[in-house]
């Protein structure tokens, strides 16, 4: 029991912001506080539970996994859905159910990462995609119900694909606990199982913006609101990322000679793909977007190199991208002010009319581009020796052609940020408390990290080990 | 492995066939006769009175909570039935779930849910 | 001790931002200069062993190693000096931004200078891109913007395939002596299998020779020489170009220098290549700074060209070399900057007997322009004396050919001068003023450091001899290197 209450926590945050958006008219930010201060709490007990002593157990015979990993995640995603909360400051324009919609789909995300039963895996992916069609669409502007309309549409195609392997799993194997699958006498080869496997890889591939299941990704990422695509980009990665960990670099680990080069395959072509569709971008929401893509890429690289430093490397890969997001995409926040998107042309002169802003998105971009004493250097490093390790010289050389075609994307926002002439958002640019705050945590936390990575190492370390459950 | 599931591949060729050659053949050999009645909106043979218009997308948000919230206290049925075998921990159990319902009952009944305008 | 080297300009770059943006020139003048004072301060402790050792990320056996020696000591110096000297020649009116990137560039070779551990090493090589990249940016000129692109993604290539070389060297190490570190000193002398070895050196060379650059890997330098503000291209031609040749000496000959001996030849033709083929387009170029860009290009050839030689002479003129080139290119990068705000054009054709205006930049002119093609008794000479005696002993064509070059130097050079100083009057607009006070308190101390080098270059060589014949030792055939007999430099 003591296991579930963040997720309780979550939950309850969920259910009590509903209840405040019918409080008083005057007590109008209610249900936002309510929210934030519950995903907080949450995320506090996550902390606390991720050192307790004994956090190892199955819980309902192994569907519920409670380890440092899923406490880890829990953190990362609450940290996600926090900063969404915080990016939402005074838009009373996403509705009055903005902050009950983004705790449940924390919730979602949390699910999915404990899961070690394929149902409660797909209840999990529901429960984080339902609240985040309704969050893409909850700006009534065309581009916003464009969004909408394509992830949902897309969100339940995968999902039918997902069930779909899980059934094919299901009937291969004989149990939807795939903690259990590396026990049983399944061999190495490719069979029945196989095909599910490679089903529930793509429905997941989905969520987690692998190419070639990418293409959702810039549409939605564009015209949904900023906070929540900020929710979709991290946490939803995270999400997704930690059921593949799981799954496939546990759950499948005896089968690894197959799938290894093919998942190895997929992270090159998404790193290739969507670095250099970054390249020409000119919104800057799509170039996250694409951004996030390729880094979908990056993530994949920790799991096909199949050793245990591949998954610290991804699950450490989370934290930076994490970081370098939130902050990127709290500076989006701080530029689009009322209005909504932000071009490349916005920035002009940034630097010199708020240099603090520039300053700070100077940092995390550079942290998304891999440049060093930023924590996504670290992030690339730790990948690159995961790979280098398992002798997957392919791997390394694909991972470093993808750092540098995002480079040159990253670097041209904050090309503009120093040309002479003021754009009227820079011009108009306000600073607000919580923007400011998710910024500031952001650039810090990525220069932390990048100077002084090995306390997060350590959590890593700890987190990564899937094999207790053996 | 694949043996065993040899009869469910006949099967799925078998009536695949089926379907495709049904509607070839209706395709094919069915006379036409385009224009005119068939142009208009079916409604049991009556003759459609005013141009037909879709329903109003209140009809799907009714359909859409009665589902939720049937299938929800379809839930509590067999909690019901067992309430005496389960005993007070089966009682307190249930009550986290009940207050979600409830809650977002509530919810919706304040944000005027169950309003047709 | 070598905490402030680093400390100093990092800190200050910070406290530009605390004060007023009047104040942001002065502020980082104050900085550069307390930078000299530091490394001054070490030059005297430097017979003392410095080094600084924390044990930084202990999971992947990365310690923040730093430490001074023979080969690092004085381009140390020549980084703090000419950073002081591209601060104090900008004008205040570039702005805070601009004083920022500039301390921050120099932590970035500071840092590049004193590494000894890979890892830091890379650290910052690639945290020198970053500074570059925004000066470049901020340049006036929209063309500046492409430059500023292809300066960081021609190098980045180059170091990011370094970096897998990087990895690559310490998961071998760990395969080959079971211990997972990147000290270049752990790593140096690894026997290599034989398969990787062929590509781990083609991954460090390409990143050194890229941000030398060597031809034909210097697709970026012209335009990033000519869009930047003259005291930046100081800066690169004079301490970044330098980064890649201390690549070659800090981590290529110790790690893989047995290895290189087979290649001698290859390299040394290599290095000739790019000798002569800087040396004729320079010939050829009509813009004042594209000249002294290719002249730069064609003396980094030189210099490789002592490295490669694999000789004590060569490698020991060639870490002269560094410095003193760096001194005198990037002086006359600053000069050149001067002639342009005076004449509003870099055209040669445009230019002429700016002599009889401005004598007393005219002056300084020739001066840079004689130290730069090697007069004797300037430190130019001393260096590729050395190199050619270090080329003599083991491959006698290419000193010929190093021999040709200096030749054709000259003539680019005195070609340079002529067309900006004499002749007839210049098609320009009416030349400006003369050099004042302020550029004198710059060129004066510039023009006495050289001198002093070139009078006085065992003052260099003496200290940095023992390092360089550390890393030579490795090469395993010292034989050929007897260029230099005992005491024979003091």
């Amino acid at each position: 029991m003591v296991y579930l209450l963040p997720k309780i926590l979550v939950a309850g945050g969920a259910l009590m912001s509903l209840l405040a958006t019918l409080g008083l008219p005057r007590w109008r930010n209610g249900a936002f506080w309510v929210a934030l201060v519950l995903l907080l709490a949450a995320g506090v007990d996550a902390a606390v539970l991720w050192q307790a002593e004994g956090n190892l157990s199955l819980l309902v015979a192994g569907s519920m996994i409670a380890d440092p990993f899923s406490s880890l995640v829990d953190l990362l995603v609450v940290a996600a859905g926090v900063s969404s909360l915080l990016l939402s400051w005074n838009g009373d324009r996403y509705g009055p159910e903005f902050p009950a919609l983004v705790a449940v789909a924390v919730l979602g995300m949390m699910m999915v990462a404990e899961a070690g039963n394929l149902i409660w895996l797909f209840l999990g992916v529901e429960v984080l995609s339902l609240p985040l069609y309704v969050l893409a669409a909850s700006e009534r502007t065309a581009l916003g119900g464009e969004a909408g309309l394509k992830y949902l549409l897309l969100g339940a195609f995968s999902s039918g694909i997902l069930l779909f392997g899980m059934a094919l799993l299901y009937g291969a194997t004989g149990t939807t606990l795939f903690v259990r699958y590396p026990n049983l006498p399944l061999g190495t080869g490719f069979g029945l199982y196989g095909v599910g496997f490679l089903l529930v890889l793509v429905g997941l591939g989905f969520k987690v913006a692998m190419v070639p299941f990418h293409m959702w990704v810039p549409d939605v990422y564009e015209g949904s609101p900023t906070p929540v695509t900020n929710l979709m980009a991290f946490g939803t990665k995270v999400g997704a990322a930690a059921a593949i960990l799981r799954l496939v670099a546990y759950g499948f680990y005896p089968q690894a000679q197959w799938w290894s080069p093919l998942i190895g395959y997929l992270a090159v072509l998404t790193m290739i793909v969507g670095n250099l569709l970054a390249l020409p971008q000119r919104d800057l929401k799509r170039l996250l977007a694409y951004s996030g893509i390729g880094h979908a890429g990056f993530l994949l690289v920790g799991i096909a190199a199949h050793n245990f430093l591949g998954s610290m490397a991804a699950v450490f890969y989370l934290v930076p991208y994490g970081l370098a997001a939130i902050g990127a995409f709290a500076l989006i926040r701080l530029v689009e002010g009322n209005g909504e998107g932000v071009q490349l042309d916005d920035l002009e002169g940034l630097a010199y009319a708020h240099p603090w802003a520039a300053a700070l998105f100077i940092v995390v971009m550079l942290s998304l581009a891999g440049i060093p004493l930023t924590a996504g250097f670290i992030g690339k490093f730790y990948l690159l020796q995961a790979a280098l390790v398992a002798n997957q010289t392919g791997l390394a050389v694909g991972l470093v052609v993808g750092t540098l075609v995002g480079l040159a994307a990253y670097l041209r926002p904050l090309q503009r940020m120093f040309a002479r002439s003021r754009s009227e958002r820079v011009q108009a640019f306000r600073w607000s408390w919580a923007g400011g705050a998710v910024l500031v945590v952001a650039a810090c936390g990525t220069l932390f990290l990048g100077v002084y990575p090995s306390p997060m190492m350590h959590i890593v370390d700890q987190s990564a080990n899937f094999f207790w459950l053996r | 492995m694949i043996g065993e599931y040899q009869a469910l591949l006949v099967y799925l060729v078998v009536a695949l066939l089926v379907a495709l050659s049904m509607s070839f053949a209706s395709e094919r050999l069915g006379p036409r006769a385009p224009g005119g009645l068939k142009r208009e909106t079916y409604e049991s043979g009556i003759v459609p009175e005013a141009p037909v218009r879709y329903f109003s997308v209140r009809f799907y948000r009714v359909a859409m909570l009665f589902m939720i919230f049937d299938v929800a206290v379809m839930a509590l049925y067999p909690w019901a039935t067992s309430l005496r075998d389960l005993g007070r921990s089966g009682f307190w159990h249930a009550l986290p779930f009940l207050a979600v319902v409830a809650v977002t009952f509530g919810y919706l009944w304040k944000r005027g849910g169950f309003q047709w305008h | 001790m070598l905490w402030a080297l680093l400390l100093v300009p990092l800190g200050m770059s910070g406290v530009l931002w605390i004060l007023p943006k009047a104040a942001a020139k002065a502020a980082a003048t104050i900085g550069a200069l307390a930078e000299v004072a530091v490394w001054a301060a070490v030059l005297v402790r430097a017979p003392h062993r410095l080094a600084l050792v924390w044990n930084w990320i202990p999971e992947w056996g990365i310690r923040f190693h730093l430490g001074v020696d023979g080969l690092s000591l004085f381009l140390l110096g020549l980084s703090a000096v000419l950073t002081w000297a591209a601060v104090f020649v900008s004008p205040a009116e570039r702005g805070r931004t601009y004083f920022f990137w500039l301390l921050l560039l120099e932590f970035a070779t500071m840092g590049l200078f004193l590494a000894l551990n890979l890892f830091v090493f890379y650290l910052f090589w690639e945290a020198i891109l970053i500074p570059i990249f925004f000066l470049l940016s901020a340049a006036p000129r929209p063309q500046a913007r492409a430059a500023a692109l292809k300066w960081l993604i021609m190098n980045l290539v180059g170091s990011l395939f370094m970096l897998v070389g990087i990895v690559a060297v310490a998961v071998i190490h760990a395969e080959v002596t079971g211990r997972y570190t990147f000290e270049i000193a752990a790593l140096a002398g690894t026997p290599w299998p034989a398969g990787s070895v062929g590509w781990l050196l083609t991954a460090f060379l390409i990143a050194f020779a890229i941000k030398a650059p060597l031809w034909p890997l210097h697709g970026w330098m012209p335009e990033a020489y000519s869009e930047a503000p003259a005291p930046v291209t100081a800066l690169l031609a004079g301490v970044l170009s330098k980064a890649g040749i201390f690549g070659l000496l800090r981590v290529l000959l110790p790690l893989f220098g047995p290895a290189l001996v087979p290649l001698r030849m290859g390299l040394l033709v290599w290095a000739a290549v790019d000798l002569v083929y800087g040396a004729l387009v320079a010939l050829r170029q009509k813009d004042t700074k594209l000249v002294a860009a290719y002249a730069s290009m064609s003396h980094l050839g030189m210099i490789a060209l002592g490295v490669f030689s694999l000789t004590r002479a060569g490698i020991l003129g060639a870490t002269f070399q560094m410095v003193a080139h760096g001194l005198m290119v990037g002086g006359l990068f600053i000069l050149l900057g001067w002639l342009e705000e005076a004449t509003g054009t870099r055209e040669l054709g445009r230019l002429g007997g700016l002599s009889r205006h401005l004598p007393r930049l005219a002056a300084y002119f020739q001066f840079f322009a004689l130290a730069v093609l090697g007069l004797p008794g300037l430190p130019g000479f001393v260096g590729e004396y050395l190199i050619v005696q270090g080329l003599v002993a083991g491959a006698v064509g290419f000193a010929v050919v190093a021999v040709i070059v200096l030749v054709v130097a000259a003539w680019y050079m005195l070609r340079l001068f002529q067309g900006t100083m004499q002749g007839p009057p210049p098609t320009a607009p009416a030349p400006g003023r003369d050099l004042g006070p302020r550029q004198l308190a710059f060129v004066l101390p510039m023009a006495g450091l050289i001198l002093l080098l070139g009078v006085w270059p065992a003052s260099i060589t003496s200290r940095a001899a023992p390092t360089l014949y550390r890393a030579v030792g490795l090469v395993g055939h010292a034989a050929v290197g007897t260029g230099i007999g005992k005491g024979g430099m003091r």
